[in-house]
């Protein structure tokens, strides 16, 4: 039985030829939106996908995609896929001001947090 | 200003041509992250939290026309349409592709600009006072000095590898207007009493976990000693800093340690082996490097005058004129700021519309010279009063106007957990807020002198630590707090803040910095006794009992003092 993980996780990494935000999605490829993300929902599908997301960022055989791959934690009783921590919710969401519109693009309200987020 | 010669074009040339080698071998996997991670950070190439963030030097702030026009087309063709000027007089972009920086490099490196050394443990951009060559105060233009700095620190074989980053700068003028105490290595050129210009030597000053006040350790040093001087001060950093602890490498550390009678001993026991030698600068090479700092052919007019500009003109451009325009040496000119910093607006950024326009006022009316501030704006440092008003027309119709330098408006942030990848809150929305709060006119110039300052981690790139009110970005179970200091400044009278009490949460800090405000106004014998000066005479408490111990009777503060 694989070892239970206290939440859900996802992947995250940086893309290489342009420093963007990817997650690791479905069938194993790298993704440019939170909402395309594999949830891991346990120590053996962590590793599984561990495993294959590392292999995309090594060189030699194809060129690497991705650097700094790491795991997000997300809120498990969410519907949509929300990171635990602000940090992650701004890196998956984008800055949260935009000097096109000389105001915030979005309140914190709107920074997908839920009522009772779980603390990590 | 400065010009590249031959060898200086060649190098960066080379250089640029060496990282796209660098970029095509990553892209190909031939070398890995961590083996090319200290080459892109060499080159002043971060990976942020969104992205790639690139550093570009902007050498003691000053830049021309056309360089301007180049970083307009960086931000335009390779990011998403803006910079950002940094708190070192620096640009910041933030989203370049690692595939494109050889190219950009290259653009930069045709307008001689470059990225080398705004990274890593090396000295990075000497910085100056923004006014050089034009304050009507100043004993000399420090920019020939921080040019012969640069030149000497350039790809330095022996610092290359320091314990930590190293920053150096220097101040002309008894104001000190470049935060010399708060550097690694500051240098205010004095006058001795038979005239001889020489630098008052500041060491071991800093912010960040620990901030300090630097000492000075040589309150008066020849100018021909000053490369040497320097070399022994690095040669002893370099040799005695600490290695062992990211935390505690910088020279402060050090001279803290040892103590400043000790490590000043160590530096001249070092210095009498080397002075009089190679890195003597003999007069000759000194004005050689002043030459490029030549001040533009200004007539002088003394019949033209601020006062008399303002008399009877329309109020918005009276007061952009009383707050942002500074005294010139040549009588009938002033210096412009151009404040980054509009109402509820992102401090420090430009569009790539806005640079183009400011170089265009450079190039028209201002002998082609812009500036960076340390405090995130730009200024104009030559232009002639009966050309303000086109100048200030031009400036209003690009939404860069604001008549605030100094005021409670003109605030410094970092870009804090919006883009940065150590930032544990955010800063630029509360920099918005409170410039919104506080932005009407009048409000603004009854408060007076003024300075906000915002970090988003305890690194400090938002000078939080000598801010009249700091605040500092914190993380308190996964919820941005925000500690308030008050009383720090970064002018000569250089002082830290204190921290006034617990932090505030982010829906809080915003009505506890009106409380602020409110308990000065209360407080201050005259008008014209400013937020720093009010603080010093009665201390925190006052402050301290506003926002801690003024309750209603639901146990809020109460904001109506």
């Amino acid at each position: 039985m694989s070892k239970a993980i206290p939440f859900p996780q996802i992947l995250t990494a940086n893309r290489l030829t342009d420093g963007i935000v990817v997650f690791w999605g479905h069938g194993d490829v790298w993704v440019a939106e939170i909402e395309e993300a594999q949830i891991l929902q346990d120590e053996r599908a962590l590793s599984v996908a561990r495993q294959h997301a590392d292999a995309t960022a090594k060189g030699a055989d194809g060129s690497p995609v991705v650097v700094e791959i790491y795991g997000i934690s997300v809120d498990p009783t969410a519907e949509v896929i929300v990171p635990v921590r602000l940090r992650e919710r701004i890196r998956a969401r984008g800055p949260t001001v935009s000097i096109a519109l000389n105001r915030s693009r979005f309140s914190t309200a709107d920074l997908f947090v839920p009522s009772a987020a779980p603390q990590e | 200003m400065y010009r590249y010669d031959e060898f200086d074009h060649d190098f960066v040339t080379q250089r640029v041509a060496q990282f796209r080698d660098q970029v095509q071998r990553r892209l190909s996997g031939e070398i890995t992250e961590e083996a090319f991670k200290p080459l892109r950070l060499m080159n002043g190439v971060y990976l942020q939290l969104h992205a790639y963030m690139l550093r570009v030097a902007i050498p003691y702030g000053t830049l021309s026309g056309r360089q301007m026009r180049r970083l307009a087309r960086i931000a335009r063709v390779y990011d998403r349409g803006y910079g950002h000027f940094t708190t070192r007089q620096n640009i910041q972009f933030n989203w370049p592709k690692l595939e494109e920086l050889p190219d950009i490099l290259a653009e930069l490196a045709e307008v001689e600009m470059h990225a080398i050394q705004t990274s890593g443990n090396c000295i990075r951009n000497v910085t100056a006072d923004h006014l050089a060559g034009a304050a009507v105060d100043e004993h000399d233009d420090p920019r020939t000095y921080a040019e012969i700095i640069r030149q000497w620190s350039s790809l330095h074989p022996e610092f290359s590898f320091l314990p930590r980053k190293f920053k150096i700068a220097v101040t002309g003028a008894e104001r000190d207007r470049a935060a010399i105490r708060v550097h690694d290595i500051g240098l205010g050129i004095v006058r001795a009493d038979d005239g001889a210009l020489g630098f008052s030597v500041h060491v071991g000053g800093g912010q960040g976990r620990t901030p300090m006040i630097a000492k000075k350790i040589r309150p008066f040093l020849p100018v021909e000693h000053l490369l040497s001087y320097l070399e022994a001060i690095l040669r002893v950093y370099n040799r005695f800093g600490r290695r062992d602890n990211k935390y505690k490498a910088r020279i402060k550390i050090l001279v803290h340690e040892v103590g400043q009678e000790e490590f000043t001993r160590q530096v001249e026991e070092e210095w009498l082996s080397i002075r009089d030698g190679v890195f003597n600068l003999p007069e000759a090479a000194v004005a050689d490097i002043e030459a490029y700092f030549a001040p533009p052919p200004l007539v002088a007019d003394p019949t033209r005058t601020r006062e008399a500009l303002i008399a009877g003109a329309d109020a918005e451009f009276a007061r952009w004129v009383e707050r942002n325009t500074f005294a010139h040496k040549v009588p009938g000119h002033v210096a412009a700021t151009i404040s980054l910093k509009p109402i509820g607006g992102i401090p420090g950024d430009a569009t790539a519309e806005q640079m183009d326009a400011v170089a265009a006022l450079a190039e028209d009316y201002g002998h082609d010279e812009i500036r960076v501030a340390h405090d995130q704006n730009l200024v104009l440092p030559h232009l002639a009063i009966e050309d303000l008003w086109a100048v200030y027309s031009a400036l209003k119709a690009n939404g860069l106007a604001t008549g605030n330098v100094g005021l409670i408006s003109d605030i410094i942030a970092c870009p804090g957990l919006d883009y940065c990848a150590l930032a544990n809150a955010r800063s630029i929305p509360l920099a918005e807020r409170l410039s919104a709060r506080f932005g009407d006119a009048d409000r603004q110039r009854e408060i007076g002198d003024l300075k906000i300052k915002i970090s988003g981690c305890i690194n400090a790139c938002g000078h939080h630590h000598v801010g009249h009110i700091g605040i500092l970005g914190v993380d308190r179970k996964g919820e941005e707090f925000y500690q308030i200091s008050l009383g720090g400044s970064e002018a000569e009278d250089t002082s830290i803040g204190s921290i006034v009490g617990p932090a505030f949460s982010e829906a809080e800090v915003e009505d506890a910095i009106e409380t602020l405000v409110e308990t000065y106004l209360a407080a201050r014998l005259t008008p014209e006794e400013t937020f720093l000066q009010t603080y010093r005479r009665l201390g925190d408490e006052p402050f301290k009992h506003a926002l801690y111990d003024q309750r209603d009777r639901f146990g809020r503060l109460n904001h109506a003092a």
